[in-house]
């Protein structure tokens, strides 16, 4: 399992591909396991769709920091 | 926010580009983390301000040409860490503590697979997802967020967490443990149970 978050992570070293490769294809249960894991990190990826901010967000970021460099208690 | 700072004319133009060139293409990213921290438009909305204003402040600490995006997930953090934990309004929660207990055993490792099919996580809505993510408390969630949304590698987690990399990865398996449990309600909800295969063949 461990393996499969690794490689489904990005973070899979050469041994960890290798242990997979010589596994995944005899092993009906951890090639489940690994559609199944694809799947949860397409969902989050997918369906969480970004949330937009506010339309003056940058605008008002600028603005408190001039706020900020022209406060006469500076 | 307040707090004097300061700095000459002549500095600030070129302080202000460097900074629009480094920083404010983030802003969006940034709210999103933001907001699924305080679950509030709001309170993201200030959040995401004082962290710009801190970055601003200390912006001569940045080295350039090092990870921008995980200097500013950072300040986001400990920001919300500090001053906004507390006024956060999150539904109910696991507890950390208690589900520390639970996954110190071994049960952690066990799929949960069997239970929580592929077919019912592909037909599930955003709206479950993002209830199934709020559940969990905010270092699980943050972790699933890190990763899953905004793909930070394990080392750059470790430096935004300010945690080690082996708890990085523990802290993410169980995270997404978790995860999927919520998720497995939901699935039963919908019909997808061990019981009702037919459903899931669909």
């Amino acid at each position: 399992m461990e393996v499969i978050q690794l490689i489904l992570d990005g973070e899979a070293k050469e041994d960890d591909l290798a242990y997979f490769k010589n596994n995944i294809s005899c092993c009906d249960k951890s090639m489940e396991h690994y559609k199944f894991e694809q799947e949860v990190r397409k969902n989050i990826k997918e369906k969480l769709a970004q949330i937009c901010p506010p339309d003056n967000l940058d605008d008002c970021i600028r603005e408190k920091i001039n706020a900020m460099c022209q406060d006469p208690n500076c | 926010m307040a707090e004097a700072f300061n700095i000459l004319p002549e500095e600030k133009v070129l302080r202000d580009k460097a900074f629009e060139k480094e920083f404010m293409h983030l802003s969006r990213p940034l709210y999103n983390f933001a907001f699924r921290l305080t679950f509030d438009q709001d309170d993201a909305r200030d959040l995401v301000q004082d962290t710009y204003l801190k970055a601003y402040r200390f912006f001569d600490s940045f080295e350039k040409g090092t990870n921008a995006k995980a200097w500013m997930f950072r300040i986001l953090k400990n920001t919300f860490i500090n001053e906004y934990r507390r006024k956060t309004r999150e539904p109910n929660k696991i507890d950390y503590q208690e589900v520390e207990s639970i996954y110190n055993s071994d049960s952690v490792n066990s799929p949960i697979t069997n239970d929580l099919r592929v077919d019912a996580v592909k037909d599930m809505i955003g709206d479950e997802v993002a209830n199934a993510l709020n559940k969990l408390g905010v270092d699980f969630r943050t972790i699933i967020i890190l990763c899953d949304i905004e793909g930070f590698t394990y080392e750059e987690m470790s430096k935004i967490l300010n945690i080690p990399i082996g708890t990085v990865r523990s802290r993410l398996h169980r995270a997404r443990h978790l995860l999927k449990e919520q998720l497995l309600d939901y699935a039963k909800k919908m019909g997808y149970d061990e019981t009702n295969t037919e459903k899931a063949a669909e």
